[in-house]
């Protein structure tokens, strides 16, 4: 049996198949809204847009910069006397709006690199899936 | 950034939304004709539709195809294992007295008698023996019959190659066609 008679074969059974199925009835059509609704609202979305714009290695090297960074401006007890009269203010004070909203956008992919551990779990279970 | 963020996942769940109002209807007549029956078939498909949102929600959309199918599949093959097991125990002897209710269970509808007498028709026949073929040969078949995907569409929601698909379609037509001998006139 050649690939074209396999098709006309597919076809023929499936037209006949078809024919024989009822139509879904309105409760039916209903119950498949229903859960279609229920699924939508159920669904859980890490969005990934950004993933792409900064790569998490250069991510977290740089939260370790600015870390590093803030702990090396605190005041310690000696050095406060010795060194500097003037007294050092809060970390947010040293920094910007712009360094503020980095820092809100570091936090955001440390995040995300959690969700990507949760992805590679799914993953494994799609594997059990299949 | 915030509202980007809302205003993606809103973006998701309408693509998610659109994406199963697209398939809803072909999943069910596949599950309709994987089981025979509605009631399961409609469980299937909705088990199938919260658990691609729950877990795979976060996944490219161009995943979804696939990844819906596989669900499906393997719920209707866990559902199949089900009734196996549910067949076993109905078909059990039983001690003489009082009728077992368990006996008294409607079993699937090929083991009823009203419905073995209706198994004489054609079409009845060709979907008892869709039922029957290898789960991987039945599942080529309905894409391709039901749901008239092409070969390769098949095969990616198959997640095999386009020779696998023409192999196990081969087969399968092979083995309805044998089912069906004896009913061509019908």
């Amino acid at each position: 049996m050649s690939d074209f008679d396999t098709d006309r074969a597919v076809i023929d059974l499936g037209a006949r198949l078809r024919d024989r199925l009822e139509p879904l009835d309105e409760l039916e059509l209903a119950r498949l809204r229903a859960a279609r609704s229920s699924a939508v609202d159920a669904m859980s979305v890490p969005v990934v847009a950004s993933q792409s714009a900064i790569p998490f290695g250069v991510a977290a090297a740089l939260l370790v910069t600015v870390v590093v960074g803030l702990v090396s401006l605190e005041p310690r007890s000696s050095e406060v006397v010795v060194v500097s009269p003037v007294p050092i203010p809060e970390p947010e004070v040293l920094l910007g709006p712009e360094d503020l909203e980095f820092l809100g956008d570091l936090e955001f992919y440390a995040w995300l690199e959690m969700q990507a551990e949760a992805d590679a779990e799914a993953e494994d279970d799609t594997v059990t899936d299949g | 950034m915030v509202p980007a963020r809302k205003k993606g996942v809103a973006g998701r769940k309408q693509a998610l939304d659109m994406f199963l109002a697209g398939v809803e209807a072909r999943a069910f007549r596949i599950a309709l004709l994987s089981t025979g029956e509605r009631e399961e078939a409609m469980d299937a498909v909705q088990d199938a539709m919260m658990r691609l949102a729950q877990r795979y929600g976060g996944r490219p959309e161009g995943e979804w195809p696939p990844l819906f199918h596989r669900i499906l599949q393997n719920r209707l093959r866990d559902g199949g294992r089900r009734q196996t097991v549910r067949r076993r125990y109905v078909q059990a002897p039983v001690d003489q007295g009082a009728p077992d209710p368990v006996m008294s269970y409607p079993g699937p509808a090929v083991q009823r008698p009203d419905r073995q007498v209706a198994l004489a028709d054609a079409g009845v026949a060709l979907e008892v023996a869709v039922r029957a073929l290898p789960a991987r040969q039945r599942e080529a078949f309905l894409l391709r019959a039901i749901d008239e995907n092409s070969v390769a569409a098949t095969a990616r929601l198959m997640e095999c190659s386009e020779g696998s698909v023409k192999t196990h379609l081969h087969r399968a037509i092979t083995a309805l066609r044998v089912a069906l001998e004896g009913h061509e006139n019908e």
